[in-house]
């Protein structure tokens, strides 16, 4: 028993010492992607018009005559005071940017999250333990046509019926539910159904697939022996076990709403995050780029790491030698 | 039945393939999609790229399917056309994917030691950045055009190619007939390749279909976004993402391209499913 608790926590030492150096390497990775991107800022910030002179003078003036090397390490220590630098097409500072769209894209992340377990769970389930039925064909093929739907038409397809047909919902922006719920309501509903409903495909798959073997072991048997009503046989067995694979799909595509951020709200017309990626890319604004890149990264890491240590907490009988 | 050496596991597979209606059914559409991208000019009743600004944005009718665009281009053509280029992205990301995944797994697995820290460490990078935020950074550096979003695509699917081939290199690494092997004299990669990689051709090929499904996705959202490959070409999301500001007035510009994506990642998904099951039987749930 101390061994395992001591290799536990052995474990969860481990997967914190190597947080930091995934996310070092990450961020230079980023760093030097970054800066290899084709296209010379300073010619575009200075307009089609600017002479050779101006030109010069902007890049001096943005630091970028440094050699890479040498703009790495101002980066990085400017990077651990919390100081990402400043927009080049803004007057704003990136952190400013970054935790002002940061809101927008966790309430978005939440709801489609809401909308992915409230759809893919249940469907799960039942079609687990209706298996073979109709009801459990409908659901996998539903799950099949899910996964693979493109998450940008599904976007335009809502947009299009919802907003320019029956003009039932707002097609573009985004208002905080917290301070006004009901307009709130209106606008997130859509772009987080785009992403929730693709995601409520892959819980119900595994919640299925999960459910079914975990229905098959004996100890479900010893239980449904004991005389114990099927109910409970369900809720206190097989489901506390049949979600642990859940939860980590569950976390790990939490991370891939981000990347999913990036289309929803470019459609949806959304300031979040995914968003000032995209519109950063388009003007080629380095620091932004840089900026939400390492900060969606950090989080993904970050969340992946949480992910094994709550599925470690809920299966004991994994070991991590 | 006269027994073929080599049709015969063909033969076999395409009859335990009928049983299984999944992926039978994905089978079918594949079938289609390729044969529309095969024969794409035989098909299309006009140029993909015809501007005929006499007809633009036409609704569907018996003269054009799904309509015009706003140069007046036929949308079915340009339809079929994408299907061309869909199989060409899929086909190449795969590959490269397959390739790159496939040599790192060998070599971590068999090796171990620092070459397995080594690639353990490149993979669990790769895998710290959502898949599409990957995409774009490297299509972004590339440049955008066909031969670039395939390598980029191919880059971020690497990772899950790499685990799956390491961790069968593991299970079999210490078994007899590879001691034997090795104590035989056999090089190492003829080892690794005769001996090794044939015990992880399962999941191998299931992971393929469903990296196909994946590296259509992901390149028809870049090309959706403006940041894969560029218009004229008719690839299906690049198409979409000029349709984008016609909603309005042509919203049928918007609906063809989708389904065409759609089906296609649907084929591959249910085909994929359908592998699974034929060729992994830990994975069959009777």
């Amino acid at each position: 028993m101390e061994g395992t608790v001591g290799s536990r926590y052995a474990f969860i030492y481990r997967r914190l010492i190597t947080f930091f150096p995934t996310i070092f390497i990450t961020i230079t990775i980023i760093f030097f992607l970054v800066e290899i991107v084709p296209g010379d800022v300073a010619e575009v910030l200075a307009g089609p018009g600017a002479s050779m002179l101006e030109v010069e003078t902007l890049r001096k003036m943005l630091g970028l005559d440094l050699p890479a090397h040498e703009r790495y390490f101002r980066f990085l220590s400017r990077l651990i005071t919390g100081d990402l630098g400043k927009s080049l097409v803004t007057p704003l500072p990136v952190s400013k940017l970054i935790l002002d769209s940061l809101p927008v894209t966790l309430t978005l992340a939440f709801s489609s999250m809401t909308w992915a377990l409230l759809i893919g769970l249940p469907a799960g389930i039942i079609s687990a333990l209706k298996r073979n039925t109709k009801f459990d064909l409908l659901v996998s093929f539903g799950a099949l046509m899910g996964i693979s739907i493109p998450g940008f038409w599904l976007g335009l397809i809502l947009i299009l019926v919802f907003c320019v047909q029956l003009r039932l919902l707002p097609a573009a922006g985004f208002v905080n539910p917290l301070i006004d719920p009901i307009n709130g309501f209106k606008y997130i509903i859509l772009p987080s159904f785009t992403l929730g409903l693709i995601l409520s495909a892959y819980i119900a798959r595994i919640t299925r697939s999960s459910l079914i073997e975990v229905m098959l072991q004996d100890y479900i048997l010893t239980a449904r022996a004991k005389g114990l009503s099927e109910r409970i046989v369900i809720y206190r067995h097989a489901l506390k076990n049949a979600l642990i694979p859940v939860v980590t799909v569950v976390g790990f595509q939490f991370g891939g709403l981000l990347g999913g951020s990036i289309i929803v709200e470019t459609i949806f017309s959304m300031a979040g995050m995914g968003k000032l990626l995209y519109t950063s890319i388009l003007n080629r604004d380095y620091p932004v780029i840089e900026g939400v890149a390492i900060t969606m990264v950090a989080i993904y890491i970050f969340l992946n790491m949480f992910v094994d240590l709550i599925y470690m907490y809920l299966d004991p009988r994994v070991r991590y030698g | 039945m006269v027994d073929f050496p080599i049709i015969s596991p063909i033969w076999d597979f395409l009859k335990r393939l009928r049983k299984n209606p999944k992926g039978f059914l994905g089978f079918i559409i594949l079938i289609i999609f390729v044969i529309m991208g095969l024969f794409a000019d035989l098909i299309a009743p006009y140029d993909p790229n015809e501007i005929v600004p006499g007809d633009r944005l036409e609704p569907p009718s018996l003269r054009h399917l799904f309509g015009t665009d706003q140069y007046g281009r036929d949308i079915y053509s340009r339809v079929i056309h994408g299907a061309r280029i869909s199989i060409y992205v899929g086909l190449l990301s795969s590959i490269i994917a397959l390739a790159l995944g496939t040599t790192m797994g060998l070599l971590a697995g068999y090796y171990r030691k620092y070459i397995d820290e080594t690639i353990s460490r490149v993979v669990d990078i790769l895998l710290a950045f959502p898949a599409l935020l990957l995409a774009i950074l490297i299509a972004t550096i590339l440049g955008p055009n066909l031969f670039n979003i395939c390598i980029s695509v191919g880059i971020v699917y690497t990772p899950q190619f790499a685990r799956i081939v390491r961790a069968g290199v593991l299970s079999v690494r210490e078994k007899e007939f590879v001691h034997a092997a090795i104590v035989a004299g056999d090089r190492d990669l003829t080892i690794m390749f005769s001996e090794i990689l044939p015990n992880t051709i399962a999941p191998l090929i299931v992971q393929t279909s469903i990296t196909f499904a994946l590296a259509i996705l992901t390149e028809a959202a870049l090309s959706f976004l403006g940041l894969g490959i560029p218009p004229p070409t008719p690839a299906w999301g690049s198409m979409l993402y000029e349709a984008r500001g016609y909603m309005e007035i042509a919203p049928w510009w918007t609906i063809a391209p989708g389904v065409a994506i759609f089906l296609a990642v649907l084929g591959f998904n249910m085909f994929g499913d359908g592998m699974r099951d034929i060729l992994d039987p830990r994975l069959r749930i009777e």
